[in-house]
């Protein structure tokens, strides 16, 4: 099944606001709690304050009149004394019997009836009795006080009902509580609105992200993002992105130029083979002799080919190598091993060692026999008849710096990046007498990197090319 | 611009010569080897200046031209060939299959163009065409061979002056056998050349449009598309 699709702005909005509204409810519900059992406490207070003075200059009559009926004597007045507008009080006496109760007026409030329990903890001598009550719809803050005959008095001898009417605190209580989810609602809207909004402006980078991306999977590898600028974490995605795509870019033209480099060197062997073929089909070549040297001009091919094949699996093995068995091998050794074999083809041209220092460096012996084998081979094919070729090395920065230079034609400048290429045929090519498999320095590279290592070339100043492979010692 | 070398062409009578520009020697090498065989004298250069040279030096018909070569390429060397006033047919071998490539080098005054790799059959097709076209080839392009007369521009083939209702592989087969008089052609080489070498080498085909061919020529006796038994045919131009 699939799920619906719900933006991820959305998403992030909503989990906002549904944080924020928890934290808002959480403060709202404590503080409206706290404000309430103040807002009760202070009642319950204010009721015992206004009543101590009352009850005190009452009591002292008991004592007057001695002890017995005397609270049913001044029941009546101190009930009234201690009514007003908002409190209706009512005295009990011990017994539990209903003395007197202040209410006259209409305007002033039922008493509501007494509860045992709490009259009990009251007639005990606890000061502090207060309970909720509720009567026909109306909230009551009910405080029950002991009635002593003088204060601080052991004995109890009854208890007065203070019942104050609720209105106003309930008033305040309800109109907090609709401020209290007004400003929860507000802030909610606000604060989803304003996620909805910075998170919308955020991801509208995504939109170019994704056309981008669309854009180089259809092909148009061309294509980047243009918000590298943005200094954020969108930018470096951006930035990371472009990157990619220009690797990306870089690898496909050189697989491309590889590709094209590739077929283009199997026209010549192709063209000979097919042309021998049809020619020698076609009858004619009849006459033995013409038919021998396009037998020779095939195999030569042949073997041409197998050569390049050899080449390319190779350089694909150095390529594709983890990791190479390495040995320590001195450099000189190196050196003087590949000039020697380099001598058996180079004809009258002239090779020198200039000897560098006496380092040894760790790698496949093999691999670098054939870098600087090919090296020599370039350089051969690249200089004159009497041409000049000398091979050199420097230890520096850990790492063994080996120099071949020629005074041959150089390289175009604008084909030095590309000369390391598989297959890659410069302009100023002599001739193709003594043509290689076209993956020499391709393979140079590849057998440098594969240690490590890289390889640069240039011009000399005075004519001819130096190339230098640079390799860490370990 | 008048040519400044109209007499670079040889005189009927010998073979055309054909220039082969060409610096990769094994790709020289099978073109000697192959329009030797039929027919052409070849001379070879490996570059542009080396062409320029051997221009200067004696006749030549056609140029069979490299676009990759290395100093002067094949484009240069045709624009500098063209400048220099030479009429010659040029045939460019490239080995791009851009058209822009090819439309460069027929601007430049090439006359036709391959790509590498190419079928022998069509080079050789081609550089015939072009020599027809500049007039180079000998006998005005009718073929002959006693009685009988082909001519390969319009498809016509005469015995006496009678025209002569061949099929297409019969008239190809003639032709083939009327270039190389006297040569004796296997079955097998009759067969590549009018079957292409796509036919499945069954040489029957080759007995059976022959023994028509000869039907339709009037050659009861054999004697123009003589038998050489145990190898294939040949043809007589001598014959009555």
């Amino acid at each position: 099944m699939k799920t619906p699709r719900v933006p991820l702005r959305f998403r992030l909005a909503l989990a906002y606001g549904g944080v924020l509204a928890v934290i808002l409810a959480s403060l709202g519900v404590v503080f409206y709690a706290r404000t309430r059992s103040f807002l009760l406490e202070s009642t319950g207070r204010r009721v015992r304050a206004q009543a101590k003075p009352v009850i005190e200059r009452w009591m002292p009559e008991l004592q007057r009149d001695g002890a017995g009926a005397g609270l049913g004597a001044i029941a009546a007045p101190l009930a009234r004394d201690l009514t007003s507008r908002d409190t209706v009080a009512t005295i009990i006496a011990r017994s539990g019997r209903i003395l007197a109760t202040g209410r006259l007026l209409p305007e002033e409030p039922q008493a509501p009836p007494v509860a045992r329990s709490e009259l009990e903890q009251a007639l005990q001598g606890e000061n502090e009795v207060t309970v909720l009550e509720s009567v026909q719809g109306r909230r009551f803050l009910v405080v029950y006080v002991p009635l002593r005959p003088a204060p601080g008095h052991a004995s109890i001898v009854g208890a007065a009902q203070l019942a104050t009417r609720l209105d106003l605190v309930d008033g305040v209580l309800s109109r907090l509580w609709a401020g209290l989810v007004a400003a929860l609602l507000l802030a909610l809207a606000a604060g989803g609105g304003l996620g909805l909004l910075l998170t919308g402006s955020a991801l509208r980078v995504l939109g170019p992200l994704v056309a981008t991306c669309r854009a180089i999977a259809d092909g148009d590898l061309r294509r980047r993002t243009g918000l590298a600028r943005r200094n954020d974490e969108l930018g470096d995605l951006a930035r990371a992105f472009d990157e990619m795509a220009e690797r990306i870019e870089s690898m496909f033209a050189v697989q491309n130029r590889f590709v094209a480099n590739a077929a283009h060197e199997l026209r010549s062997p192709l063209t000979v083979l097919r042309g021998s073929l049809e020619i020698l089909l076609r009858g004619d070549a009849d006459d033995a002799a013409a038919a021998r040297e396009l037998h020779r001009g095939m195999h030569a091919e042949v073997q041409r080919l197998s050569r390049t094949c050899d080449a390319l699996l190779e350089l694909s093995r150095v390529e594709g190598a983890s990791a190479l068995e390495r040995e320590p091998l001195a450099v000189a050794g190196l050196v003087r091993g590949s000039v020697a074999r380099a001598r058996r083809t180079a004809g009258d041209r002239i090779l020198v060692i200039s000897e560098g220092p006496p380092v040894t460096l760790r790698g496949s012996g093999s691999l670098l026999a054939e870098l600087l084998d090919n090296l020599l081979e370039n350089a051969v094919e690249h200089t004159g008849p009497h041409g000049r070729i000398e091979v050199s090395w420097s230890a520096r920065n850990g790492s063994v710096e080996l120099t071949v230079e020629d005074d041959g034609e150089g390289i175009e400048p604008a084909e030095l990046p590309r000369i390391f290429e598989p297959f890659f045929q410069g302009s100023r090519r002599r001739n193709r007498r003594h043509r290689g498999t076209g993956l020499g320095l391709a393979l140079v590279r590849a057998i440098a990197e594969a240690h490590g290592g890289g390889v640069t070339a240039s011009n000399r100043q005075g004519g001819g090319a130096r190339v230098r492979a640079t390799l860490p010692v370990s | 611009m008048e040519p400044r070398h109209p007499s670079t062409s040889s005189d009927g009578g010998q073979d055309p010569v054909v220039l082969v520009v060409e610096d990769e020697p094994s790709i020289a090498n099978m073109l000697r080897v192959g329009l030797s065989a039929e027919g052409f004298h070849v001379e070879t250069a490996e570059s542009g200046w080396d062409a320029l040279r051997t221009l200067e030096s004696g006749p030549v018909d056609l140029v069979v031209l490299d676009v990759m070569l290395p100093g002067l390429d094949g484009f240069e060397t045709c624009r500098r060939l063209r400048d220099g006033g030479w009429a010659v047919p040029v045939l460019m071998l490239t080995v791009r299959r851009r058209v822009e490539d090819r439309v460069r080098g027929l601007e430049l005054g090439a006359d036709d163009y391959l790509t590498k790799p190419f079928a022998f059959d069509e080079l050789v097709a081609r550089i015939r065409a072009l020599l027809r076209r500049a007039g180079r080839l000998q006998g005005g392009g009718t073929l002959r061979a006693g009685p009988v007369e082909l001519d390969p521009e319009t498809h016509r083939v005469t015995r006496d002056g009678v025209e002569i209702r061949l099929t297409p592989t019969e008239f190809q087969l003639l032709e083939t056998l009327l270039r190389h008089p006297e040569r004796v052609f296997h079955r097998e080489a009759l067969l590549h050349r009018v079957w292409g070498y796509r036919s499945e080498g069954d040489t029957n085909v080759v007995d059976v449009h022959i023994s028509h061919l000869r039907r339709k020529l009037g050659d009861r006796d054999r004697q123009l598309i003589r038998t050489v038994h145990g190898v294939g045919y040949a043809l007589d131009p001598e014959a009555p």
